[in-house]
C-alpha cells in the first residue's frame, strides 16, 4: 500500500513536470482564416545556458515573419512560425526537429546560436529532406558534417576568430596572448584554435604564452586566474573563448583579481549578460567580434532596431536578434524564388542565393559552399554599452 | 494497572500475536516466558507504542494507549528497556541518562534521580563523560536500565535484560530488579532465563507461537511439568 | 611554483570549501536521521539566493538582512517540503525516498524557471564586500573572509546546539536510533522538521554566499553544489556533522589545488576530480573520513 502511494507521488510529479516543460508555442496572429499557410519551424534554446542568445534571436525571427505577413505574405500565403524550445539540451533539440518534420510538416527549419545543438537537430532535417538554416551557429564545417540541406546565415568561426586576432594584433598592438577556453563546447574549442592559428601567423610562433581550460558553468575561475597572475611574463592580451553564460563571470573575476589586461573574444560575448554579470569589470578593456553592430549608421540596421523596439519595447539585446531576423527573410526570399513550397525547390533556391542584403551584411553562397562570406564587426564595452569599433572583412 | 484484552498484532500479513489478554497489577512483577519468536518482544513493543495492534485494547491506569502517540507513552509512566540494550553509543553516558528524562521538566528531581542511578550503578558515575559505545555489554545494560528509570516510570518493561551477559552481570541485573520490586515498582519482565525470572516474579504467562499457553503464580509455573520440560531444562 | 601561488590557491580553496561544507552539513543531517539522500537540498540553496535578492532589491536592505530573510524563508520551505513530500514516506525504503527527492528537485527547478525565468540574474553586493586586500603577492577579498568566518561561526553554533540543547541531543539520538529515541519520548516529526529547518537555513546561507561571491544566480544554480555536497558528505562520513564540514573543505581545497597544480589542459575536468577524490577516499576508508561503519538500524 505504502509503495503504491510512493509510486503515485512520483508519477504524479513527473506528469506535472512533463506538463509544464512542454516547449511548443504557436503564434496565433500568423494564422489566416482559410488555413492556407506556409509552415516554417524555429528551434531555439529558450531555456538553459543558451537562452540569452537564443530567446532574442527567436524574437528577431518572429518579427520578420510578422513583417512579411503584414506585407501580404509570400505569393499571398501567410507564414506560420512553429517554434520549439531546444532547452539547451541535445536530446530536446533532436525531439523538437523530429516533431517539426514529422507532425507539423514544415517546409524549412531555422534556429540555434550554438553548433552543438545545430549539429544534433540538423541531421533530422537533412534525412527528411527539409532545409535547415542556422541563424547563429558558426562552426564552418557544419554544412559538410550535416549535408546539402544545411545552411549558415552567419559567418563561420574562422572569420570571427581571425578578425579578433587581427584587431588585437594591429589595432590593439598586442604581441603576446593568453588563451582561456571552454572545453565543453565545440564552438569555444574551435574559436580558440582559429584565434591561436591567426595570432601566431601575425606575431610569431611564441605569441601564445599559455592555454588554459575550464568547463561551461564552472562559476569559480580562481585557480586559472591565480595561474595567469603567476606567469613569468604577463601577456598583452587575454583571449577568452567562452559561451554567453560564463563570459560575464570570467571578466568580473579577472578584474576583481586585479587583472586589467585587454580581453577579446567572439560572438559568445555578444549578450546582455556580459554587462549585467560582468558589472564594472566588463567596462575595462573588453572587446569582441560579432555579426553586426546595432549602433552602426546604416539604413537597414536603423529600420531593424526601430521595428524591434516597437514590437518588443526594448532595444535589440544583441546581434543574434538581427541574425534571427535575417534568417527569416533569407528563407522567405528562397521560397519566393522557388515559386512553390516544395522543400527540395527551397533548398535549391537557398543554395543559389546571391547578394542578399541583410541587416548583418550581404549573404551569398559560393557554389557548393553553404557558409556565407560576411564582414565582421568589432565591439567594445564602454560604460555598460556595446560600442562599434571597426568593421573588418576577413 | 495494565490490561491487555484480545490483542492481535501483525507484521505485514503475518500474525505475530493472537488475541493475547493479560493483566499486571500495581506493585506486581510479572514474567513473560516463551521460546524465541513466541511474541514476547512484540507484546512489549505494542505496550510501549512502537507497533500498533490491529485489534484489541491496551489499557494503562484506565487510559486507552491506542489514543496515545508512541512518543507520549513514556509520559504516561511506562518505561521500555528494550532488547539488545539500544543505548545511543555515540552519545555520552550522561547524555543517555538525560534522554531518559526527556519529557520531564523538574530539574531538581531529575538531578536527584541521577544521583540515585549513580549509587545504584557506580560504574556509570565513573564513566559519565565517556561515549556509551565504549562501555562493555554489562555496563551498557546498566545504562539502559538507568536510562529507563530516569523517566521515573510506574511500570517498567524489561526485554531480555540478561541476554548475552557474563554470569556476574546477570546476578547484578537481577539484584537490581529485585531492588526495584522492593521499591514498589511494577515490572513486566521478558526473559529467556525462565528459572531466574520465576524466582523473582509474582506471576507469569507462557507464550507459544503468539498466544498464551499457560498462566499462574510463579510457584505454580515452577512446579508445572510442561514448563519444566520446555524452559527449565528438565 | 612559488609559495605565494600555493597560498593563494589554498585561500580560494577554503572559500569554496566553506560553501560546500555549509551545504553538506544539512545534507548529512537529514541523511543521518531518515537515511534520505535529498537531491532537493541544492535547490533550497537556490531558493535562498533568490529570496535574498528579492529582499535586497525590493527593500534596499543590506546583505545581512537578505541573508537573515533567506535563512528564515528557506527553513520554512525546507519544513514544508519535508511535510508534503517526505513525511508521507516515513518508513518507506531508501530508494523510494531518493526518487521522491529527485522529483522534488525537478519540481522546484521547473517552478523556478516558470516563475523567475531561466535567465541568470545579477546578484549585487556592495563595493565594500568585493574589496580586495593585497598582502604582498596574495589577494583576499572581504567576501572570501566573510564566507569563511560565517561558515566557522555557523558550524560552532550548530555544534553548541547539538551538544548543549535538549532538542540538539535528541537530534543526535534520532540520528543513531530512531526506535530507541521514540522510547525516550522524543517526537520524531518535530526533530525531523527541525533538522530540515536548520539544514535548509544553512543551505540558504551557502546560496547567498555563492550569489554574492560570483554575482550571478539562476534557477539551476543549486544542482551542482547539491551534488558536490553529497560527495563531500560521503567523503567526510555520511551522517556525521564534523565529517560533512571536513568533507566540504577537503573537496573545495582539492578541487582548486588539482586545477592549479595539474597542467592547464586538465582544468576543465574539475568535476571529474571531485569524483576521483571520492573514489580514492572510499577505497581507503569505506565509511568516509570521520564515519563509523555500522549495520543498518531499523
Amino acid at each position: 500500500m505504502k509503495k503504491l502511494w510512493v509510486l503515485f507521488v512520483v508519477v504524479l510529479m513527473t506528469l506535472c513536470l512533463a506538463g509544464c516543460g512542454g516547449g511548443e508555442s504557436k503564434a496565433p496572429d500568423t494564422k489566416t482564416a482559410d488555413g492556407e499557410t506556409i509552415k516554417v519551424g524555429a528551434i531555439y534554446n529558450i531555456t538553459g545556458a543558451q537562452s540569452s542568445l537564443d530567446a532574442p534571436s527567436l524574437n528577431g525571427f518572429k518579427l520578420a515573419a510578422k513583417e512579411i505577413n503584414e506585407a501580404g505574405g509570400i505569393d499571398g500565403k501567410q507564414i506560420e512560425v512553429i517554434s520549439m524550445d531546444g532547452k539547451t539540451d541535445q536530446t530536446a533539440a533532436t525531439n523538437a526537429a523530429s516533431k517539426l518534420v514529422d507532425v507539423d510538416k514544415v517546409v524549412a527549419i531555422a534556429g540555434f546560436s550554438d553548433s552543438n545543438y545545430a549539429l544534433a537537430a540538423g541531421p533530422i532535417a537533412q534525412n527528411a529532406g527539409v532545409p535547415f538554416v542556422t541563424s547563429g551557429a558558426t562552426l564552418p564545417s557544419l554544412p559538410e558534417q550535416v549535408g546539402d540541406y544545411f545552411f549558415l546565415a552567419p559567418f563561420g568561426d574562422d572569420a570571427q576568430a581571425y578578425v579578433a586576432a587581427e584587431y588585437a594584433a594591429k589595432d590593439l598592438n598586442t604581441k603576446t596572448a593568453y588563451v582561456l577556453k571552454d572545453t565543453a563546447m565545440d564552438f569555444t574549442m574551435n574559436l580558440a584554435a582559429f584565434f591561436v592559428e591567426r595570432f601566431k601567423e601575425l606575431n610569431g610562433d611564441g605569441a601564445i604564452l599559455l592555454e588554459d581550460t575550464f568547463k561551461t558553468g564552472d562559476q569559480d575561475y580562481s585557480a586559472q586566474i591565480n595561474r595567469l597572475k603567476a606567469m613569468a611574463t604577463a601577456p598583452d592580451l587575454l583571449f577568452i573563448s567562452s559561451g554567453p553564460s560564463d563570459c560575464g563571470l570570467i571578466v568580473k573575476q579577472l578584474r576583481a583579481a586585479g587583472v586589467n589586461t585587454p580581453v577579446i573574444s567572439g560572438d559568445g560575448f555578444d549578450t546582455p549578460l556580459l554587462i549585467e554579470l560582468g558589472g564594472e569589470g566588463a567596462n575595462v578593456e573588453t572587446y569582441f567580434s560579432t555579426h553586426t553592430s546595432l549602433t552602426r549608421d546604416s539604413e537597414k540596421v536603423k529600420n531593424f532596431v526601430e521595428s524591434y523596439k516597437t514590437e518588443y519595447g526594448t532595444d535589440p539585446e544583441n546581434a543574434f536578434t538581427a541574425l534571427g531576423y535575417d534568417t527569416m527573410y533569407l528563407i522567405a526570399d528562397a521560397i519566393k524564388r522557388a515559386g512553390n513550397t516544395d522543400p527540395k525547390a527551397i533548398r535549391d533556391a537557398l543554395a543559389a542565393t546571391q547578394n542578399f542584403e541583410a541587416v548583418t551584411g550581404t549573404i551569398s553562397y559560393e557554389p557548393g559552399k553553404r557558409v556565407p562570406k560576411k564582414s565582421v564587426a568589432v565591439l567594445k564595452v564602454e560604460n555598460g554599452e556595446f560600442v562599434f569599433m571597426k568593421e573588418i572583412t576577413p | 494497572m495494565l490490561e491487555l484484552n484480545g490483542v492481535d498484532i501483525y507484521y505485514g500479513n503475518i500474525k505475530a500475536v493472537k488475541e493475547i489478554s493479560l493483566k499486571v497489577e500495581e506493585g506486581e512483577l510479572v514474567a513473560l516466558l516463551g521460546a524465541n519468536g513466541a511474541g514476547k518482544t512484540t507484546t512489549l513493543r505494542a505496550i510501549s507504542g512502537t507497533i500498533r495492534p490491529r485489534s484489541g485494547t491496551i489499557v494503562f491506569k484506565g487510559l486507552d494507549l491506542s489514543k496515545v502517540s508512541a512518543h507520549n507513552v513514556v509520559g504516561t509512566g511506562i518505561a521500555h528497556c528494550p532488547e539488545g540494550r539500544q543505548v545511543f553509543s555515540r552519545l555520552s553516558v550522561l547524555e543517555n541518562l538525560m534522554l531518559g528524562a526527556f519529557l520531564r521538566r523538574d530539574k531538581k528531581e531529575i538531578n536527584r534521580d541521577l544521583e540515585w542511578i549513580y549509587t545504584l550503578f557506580p560504574i556509570l558515575a565513573e564513566r559519565k563523560k565517556q561515549s556509551a559505545g565504549t562501555l562493555s555489554g554489562g555496563e551498557q545494560q546498566m545504562l539502559a536500565i538507568g536510562r529507563a528509570l530516569m523517566s521515573r516510570p510506574s511500570l517498567i518493561l524489561f526485554d531480555e535484560p540478561s541476554l548475552g551477559l557474563a554470569p556476574l552481570f546477570v546476578e547484578k541485573i537481577f539484584e537490581v530488579i529485585r531492588y526495584l520490586k522492593g521499591e514498589g515498582k511494577t515490572i513486566l519482565l521478558v526473559e529467556q532465563n525462565a528459572y531466574h525470572a520465576l524466582e523473582v516474579a509474582d506471576r507469569g504467562y507462557v507464550l507459544e507461537t503468539g498466544s498464551i499457553k499457560l498462566s499462574g503464580t510463579a510457584g505454580e509455573l515452577l512446579a508445572n511439568d510442561d514448563v519444566k520440560k520446555a524452559y527449565l531444562g528438565g | 611554483m612559488s609559495g605565494t601561488y600555493i597560498i593563494q590557491n589554498l585561500l580560494d580553496g577554503i572559500s569554496l570549501g566553506s560553501i560546500y561544507a555549509l551545504v553538506a552539513i544539512g545534507f548529512s543531517m537529514t541523511y543521518s536521521i531518515l537515511r534520505l539522500i535529498n537531491f532537493a537540498h541544492g535547490d533550497i540553496l537556490m531558493i535562498g539566493a533568490y529570496c535574498a535578492v528579492f529582499i535586497m532589491v525590493a527593500s534596499h536592505l543590506p546583505l545581512w538582512a537578505g541573508l537573515l530573510g533567506a535563512m528564515l524563508f528557506a527553513a520554512l520551505i525546507g519544513m514544508m517540503v519535508e511535510r508534503v513530500a517526505f513525511r508521507p514516506l516515513r518508513g518507506a525504503n531508501e530508494e523510494a525516498m531518493l526518487l521522491t527527492s529527485l522529483a522534488v528537485s525537478i519540481f522546484i527547478e521547473n517552478l523556478g524557471i516558470m516563475t523567475v525565468s531561466a535567465q541568470p540574474r545579477k546578484f549585487e553586493t556592495t563595493q565594500a564586500l568585493s574589496f580586495m586586500h593585497q598582502i604582498g603577492e596574495i589577494s583576499v577579498s572581504n567576501m572570501t573572509l566573510l564566507i569563511f568566518f560565517l561558515t566557522v561561526f555557523l558550524i560552532l553554533l550548530l555544534t553548541l546546539f547539538v551538544t548543549r540543547t535538549r532538542l540538539g541531543v535528541a537530534m543526535r539520538a534520532c540520528s543513531e536510533n530512531l526506535v530507541a529515541a521514540r522510547l525516550m519520548g522524543i517526537d520524531i516529526n518535530k526533530v525531523v522538521a527541525c533538522a530540515f529547518a536548520i539544514g535548509s537555513g544553512m543551505a540558504a546561507v551557502a546560496g547567498v554566499m555563492l550569489g554574492a561571491q560570483y554575482g550571478r544566480i539562476d534557477p539551476l544554480m543549486g544542482f551542482i553544489p547539491g551534488l558536490k555536497a553529497f560527495v563531500a558528505a560521503v567523503i567526510g562520513g555520511i551522517g556525521s556533522i564534523p565529517g560533512a564540514a571536513l568533507g566540504g573543505y577537503v573537496l573545495g581545497l582539492s578541487e582548486i589545488l588539482l586545477v592549479a597544480l595539474l597542467p592547464p589542459m586538465y582544468s576543465g575536468y574539475r568535476d571529474a576530480f571531485v569524483f576521483f577524490i571520492l573514489i580514492i577516499v572510499l577505497l581507503i576508508r569505506p565509511a568516509g573520513l570521520l564515519g563509523i561503519l555500522e549495520g543498518r538500524k531499523v
